[in-house]
């Protein structure tokens, strides 16, 4: 086969649909005269064309049509009742908005932080207790307990003030 | 009734609008659902599935393409899922193989009977997409064009697709004789058996 018969039959399929151009037309319809294997090939081509269109698919009876449409009533009248799509669709992007807004506020800190008590920061309670003995407040071994918010409970105002500041509080 | 006013009444939630489409393309859309999957009673679940789809997006259709194409685009997205959900899952346990003659033509007997056993055999060779060409363009008389706007890229693409699928098919639809070799690669042991 040569280069010439691969051109031509790969414009067959078109030639049989009437589909090429008058100057491809006729370049084919001159090779065809020519060339028995393109012309074997084209009716090789028409035979197949001819089966399909001879042997279509085996379409189903009356009865079976009923009841598809039957069927596919009740489909389509349950589709019908679920809520429009694009309603659905222009509500969620009306939602979609404020939720954006929301959520970036939240995360610039804008929001969503809530006022929590402000409550003593105390040292950790060996600060303390050294503090108090470098202050003279208590002698070794004299510190009344681990339990600093109990220590500092027992403590005058200004002994208070002292232990606080000397732990940098 | 035209398609366009049809459709115009289907997007405002017309059933019967709709139906009225259905009756007009439910033989295209099956047929093609038949070639497409090779088994009739998927075929019947696939095209109403397309339809149901088409009824559910259709005030997504602007009719800058014909109903049908658009129809047709969605019943191929169907059996391509299909397709694909079976090579996955493997045959479903009710297939059902097509009918292969007619219901109302008996008479044409086991010869056509042979013939449409030949061509769904030789469609089993086709890919997904060879198929769909050709049952587009030889069964629903689209052109390529159309043809391209059902099944996405060019013109030139489903040209190409329909040449391989009659290459395809041409290969596939000659007669067998493959007995008559056999026998003639073992002369000796055809006439054994042909003595008993």
């Amino acid at each position: 086969m040569t280069w010439r018969c691969e051109l031509i039959q790969r414009w067959l399929p078109e030639y049989l649909d009437g589909d090429l151009g008058f100057f491809r037309r006729r370049r084919v319809e001159a090779h065809l005269g020519t060339c028995p294997v393109c012309r074997q090939e084209l009716a090789e081509f028409t035979q197949v064309l001819e089966f399909l269109k001879a042997h279509p698919v085996a379409l189903p009876t009356e009865p079976f049509w009923a009841e598809f449409g039957r069927e596919l009533h009740l489909k389509l009248v349950q589709a019908n009742q679920t809520p429009a799509r694009g309603r659905a669709q222009i509500f969620y992007y009306l939602l979609a908005g404020p939720v954006v807004v929301g959520l970036l506020l939240m995360g610039l800190g804008y929001l969503g932080q809530p006022q929590k008590p402000v409550l003593p920061q105390l040292a950790p309670a060996e600060q303390v207790v050294y503090a108090g003995l470098d202050d003279g407040l208590w002698q070794d071994e004299e510190f009344p307990s681990w339990d600093i918010n109990a220590v500092l409970a027992d403590l005058s105002d200004q002994e208070r003030e002292a232990v606080l500041k000397k732990v940098g509080y | 009734m035209t398609d366009a006013h049809l459709v115009a009444r289907a997007q405002k939630g017309d059933v019967p609008a709709f139906e009225e489409l259905v009756r007009k393309y439910q033989r295209d859309v099956y047929g093609l659902a038949c070639r497409m999957v090779l088994d009739a009673e998927e075929a019947r679940d696939l095209a109403q599935q397309a339809f149901l789809q088409a009824f559910i997006y259709i005030r997504d259709f602007r009719q800058q393409a014909q109903f049908r194409t658009w129809l047709f685009r969605i019943a191929i997205n169907q059996c391509y899922n299909f397709l694909k959900n079976r090579k996955k899952f493997g045959e479903p346990m009710d297939s059902q193989d097509m009918h292969l003659v007619a219901d109302d033509s008996p008479e044409h007997g086991l010869l056509e009977e042979e013939n449409r056993r030949r061509l769904q055999t030789a469609f089993q060779k086709l890919s997904e997409k060879q198929r769909a060409v050709v049952t587009l363009k030889v069964e629903q008389g689209l052109n390529y064009e159309e043809i391209s706007q059902v099944l996405g890229g060019s013109a030139g693409a489903a040209r190409v697709n329909y040449c391989q699928a009659l290459k395809t098919l041409r290969k596939h639809l000659k007669p067998e004789d493959n007995h008559d070799v056999a026998l003639r690669a073992y002369p000796a042991m055809a006439a054994r058996v042909s003595r008993r």
